[in-house]
């Protein structure tokens, strides 16, 4: 079982050789761990990010807990060489979950993704979307694919997602990760000038990251949210909305409502 | 990357606004003190185009395709590429750049036409003025330590501005000569927007409107 909060690391992580800021990175990781964390998620896409979570997993005597989340996202030729090469940054010997970023070439990937999970050198795979791109090729492949995750970006301000592919994955029984949670920071940025309501109490809310995050994380069809952060503060609030109650539906419409009226 | 067109800037941003300036900070550790020889560089530039009478051609060229070979590699080969997935790819451009460039020094002075006068030079000397003298304190002006400086020879933006100017007070650049430092223009300043930063329009209102002075010129 997963825990609701994962760990991002795009843009945040990606921090180039800057000494200072890669054992900032490793701050967070080890705080990410130390407060039952798991899954982290990275991409060829996201710069340094990978060879920075590579150094954080040395300095952190590669924890046991880790649930690791890449992706390929590449001409399809090309797919197993960069699996290769990501796997050498992370300094792991194979991968929990590979994900078809963008499904870019999927045509290709997946079917290499499938027989590395046969062959037990891979335990899931999934395909990832951000921003509500190409949902009606998502869904498709969630009916037709023996897919075990999919990857999308769902927050209190984009909830489309809701009306077809949550329920399905649900349906299907195919994990959901969430990125974007806070829409790239925008929703915090946004919401700060504004108080927290005073029944976020109910459901253990202390702030407004946690707020956002416990709206992702009640849907019934999502499996965890992987917020970003280089600061380990903001970690910790978001690792507080893995505790504590959950909004039940009734709630969740009053989150929207308030939101809605901010 | 698919319907690339749908992505804003902010959302194709790869790094922080933290991480791109600690960026300049590390490069400034490293590279001090060749600041001072960047500037003295920048000054010669300056001061031989202000000469009347004086073709500055090869050496104001040669000092500028330098400026950009130092960019190219120091900057976005060693620093930039770590962060920006194209980062290798400006790296290219930037030594193609200063390949292009040596070609102004041979023809500034074999050209028979007369240096740009009036508000073409003024507004050429102006933003060379800027780049090699202004910008390294706008980063403190708007906050930023003075490790984060940028500065003309060391880090893209001012090379790409003072070069801007320069091909302005030549009395003809070749049209190949525009493409890459416009180019860099538009991205540096998507690259600020997207990171919220003020002055992101300063230095593709500077190309712009090099380019609006350039086409007149050429029109005369």
């Amino acid at each position: 079982m997963l825990p609701v909060v994962g760990l991002g690391s795009w843009r945040t992580f990606n921090v180039g050789d800057d000494p200072q800021a890669r054992d900032e990175c490793v701050a967070v990781m080890r705080g990410f761990f130390a407060r039952g964390g798991r899954l982290i998620d990275s991409s060829p896409m996201y710069g340094s990010s990978q060879p920075v979570i590579g150094y954080g997993l040395r300095k952190l005597g590669r924890p046991k807990a880790l649930f690791s989340a890449e992706k390929v996202w590449t001409a399809g030729a090309d797919g197993p060489a960069q699996v290769e090469a990501t796997r050498r940054h992370w300094g792991v010997p194979s991968f929990d979950l590979l994900q078809v970023h963008n499904l870019q070439d999927w045509e290709a990937h997946l079917p290499r993704l499938f027989e590395m999970k046969a062959a037990g050198r891979l335990r899931y795979v999934g395909v990832t979307t951000s921003h509500g791109r190409r949902t009606a090729e998502v869904e498709r492949l969630v009916r037709s694919q023996p897919l075990d995750f999919v990857q999308v970006s769902y927050n209190l301000r984009d909830r489309e997602l809701e009306a077809r592919l949550l329920p399905l994955a649900q349906e299907r029984g195919v994990a959901v990760i969430v990125n974007r949670p806070f829409n790239e920071g925008v929703l915090i940025d946004s919401l700060a000038r504004h108080p927290l309501p005073a029944w976020a109490g109910e459901i253990d809310c202390a702030n407004w990251a946690q707020f956002l995050l416990k709206f992702v994380v009640s849907h019934p069809a999502v499996t965890c949210a992987i917020p970003a952060t280089s600061q380990v503060a903001h970690l910790v609030e978001n690792m507080g909305a893995a505790r504590g109650r959950l909004p039940d539906a009734a709630l969740r419409r009053r989150m929207v409502d308030y939101f809605a009226s901010l | 990357m698919d319907e690339w067109w749908s992505y804003s800037p902010r959302n194709l941003l790869m790094f922080s606004a933290r991480t791109y300036y600690r960026l300049f900070e590390l490069h400034n550790r490293a590279l001090w003190p060749a600041h001072l020889a960047a500037l003295a560089a920048g000054i010669a530039i300056l001061l031989l185009v202000r000469r009347r009478g004086v073709r500055p051609g090869p050496l104001a060229a040669a000092l500028v395709v330098a400026a950009w070979l130092g960019v190219a590699w120091s900057y976005l080969e060693v620093r930039f590429a770590t962060i920006h997935t194209g980062g290798r790819t400006m790296a290219i451009a930037f030594a193609v750049q200063a390949a292009l460039l040596a070609v102004i020094g041979v023809a500034w002075n074999r050209s028979r036409l007369a240096p740009p006068a009036g508000a073409v030079r003024r507004a050429g000397l102006g933003i060379l003025t800027y780049a090699v003298l202004i910008q390294p304190f706008v980063g403190r002006l708007l906050g930023r330590p003075w490790a984060q400086a940028e500065v003309f020879g060391l880090a893209p933006d001012p090379t790409v501005a003072a070069t801007v100017g320069l091909l302005l007070l030549a009395p003809r650049a070749a049209w190949f000569l525009w493409p890459i430092p416009l180019a860099w223009s538009l991205f540096s300043g998507m690259t600020l927007w997207a990171m919220r930063a003020p002055e992101w329009w300063v230095l593709p209102g500077l190309a712009l409107a090099a380019v609006a002075l350039e086409v007149g010129k050429r029109r005369r």
